[in-house]
């Protein structure tokens, strides 16, 4: 099923939920929990808390059934009930996220472990052993600790699929103003991701070919 | 068309998309070609995007569904929804407010109602009504901590000739 097949099928479900056929949400659900999970995942960094985000979303998209119009692309439409949650939810967890993330974030132990490990295979071997679970967290933290909107919109670029007036969509706006998120997103995610992304002998980008 | 770095900076996720199009394109790409700078940039965006498409995000739980049909069945059904906000009937709200507020009037009306002898003073009448009566008499029964508590009968204790115990 193509992604345009995906969002006239949603939008229909939605009409037949509107119209009283509950089992057409478990559809919904069905087809878009994935999806919704994982964009959770990326714009929040962690695991624990996501489900609970995802029901959030369901239970908005079913309480919206009877307002719902398909005026949009659908799937654009359930980005868009998680983005705005995201958003909320940032915003009224800041000082808490903002603490805990500080706190976990300093040059510790952890970090110069992390160092050591990925200089060693840059050296030895240029493919950077990315799966390794340290990197993604690193990555993840990184995303998380950069502000909601440049989040989202780094989140949202990152889920295939998307392109960026797609993005604008979802996040209302304009398409310039999410290349200039992303631009900025990038720009932090460049800095906190510095020592893991250049050479340490030579001080040279590591090459993406060599990350994947 | 020339562009500057800021310019083709911002351009770099279109460009890594394919999503950007001549004669834009063609001027980022040859600003690109001129401008180490930037191709450090673009390499390490590069770099964060390989390092997202490798950090697989993972998808729903397999009990997930049922979690949200029971939720949604239990808002249908008026009750609780499990891990998701609960909405405070305006009724139970009214109450609660309303009580609060006469709770309220009660502590203001007691913190600000005229003295009346409480039963620390009225034990201390009694303390005085037992000197009395034991002037002259054995002081053994007195209770002398209690008299020490109030200033009156500390002073009438004072007053008291050491003849008179």
């Amino acid at each position: 099923m193509d992604s345009n097949e995906r969002i006239d099928r949603g939008a229909a479900w939605m009409l037949e939920l509107q119209a009283g056929d509950e089992t057409a949400f478990d559809r919904i659900v069905a087809e878009y929990q994935d999806t919704v999970h994982r964009l959770l995942y990326r714009y929040t960094g962690r695991r624990e808390g996501v489900e609970d985000l995802g029901q959030e979303v369901f239970l908005r998209i079913y309480r919206a059934r009877a307002r719902y119009r398909p005026e949009a692309k659908f799937q654009t439409w359930v980005f868009r009930i998680v983005f705005n949650l995201c958003v909320n939810e940032t915003k009224s967890r800041r000082l808490r996220r903002a603490a805990s993330l500080d706190a976990g974030f300093g040059p510790g132990d952890d970090d110069a472990r992390l160092r050591d490990f990925v200089a060693d295979t840059r050296e030895d071997r240029p493919l950077v052993r990315i799966e390794h679970e340290e990197t993604g967290r690193k990555l993840r933290e990184s995303l998380a600790a950069i502000p909601a909107q440049q989040r989202a919109a780094m989140a949202l670029y990152q889920y295939r699929g998307l392109s960026l007036r797609e993005i604008a969509d979802v996040m209302e706006t304009s398409e310039k103003a999410v290349k200039s998120l992303l631009a900025r997103a990038r720009e932090n995610l460049r800095e906190k991701m510095a020592p893991y992304l250049r050479r340490p002998s030579t001080g040279e980008p590591v090459l993406s070919e060599d990350l994947r | 068309m020339k562009v500057h770095c800021d310019e083709a900076r911002l351009e770099l996720p279109a460009l890594a998309r394919g999503e950007l199009k001549d004669p834009r394109r063609a001027a980022v790409e040859e600003h690109l070609l001129a401008c180490p700078e930037c191709r450090e940039v673009q390499a390490m965006d590069a770099s964060i995007d390989a390092l997202f498409e490798c950090d697989v995000a993972p998808g729903a739980t397999q009990s997930f569904a049922k979690r949200v049909r029971a939720a949604v069945d239990a808002e249908n059904a008026g009750g609780p929804t499990i891990g998701a906000p609960r909405r405070i009937p305006r009724l139970a709200l009214t109450a609660a407010l309303l009580a609060a507020s006469v709770l309220l009037a009660v502590a203001v009306w007691i913190a600000t109602r005229p003295n009346v002898p409480d039963e620390e003073v009225v034990a201390n009448l009694d303390v005085l009504e037992m000197l009395e009566l034991t002037r002259g008499e054995d002081v053994s029964i007195l209770d002398f901590a209690a008299i020490e508590r109030e200033p009156a009968l500390e002073a009438l204790l004072r007053s008291t000739s050491a003849e008179e115990f």
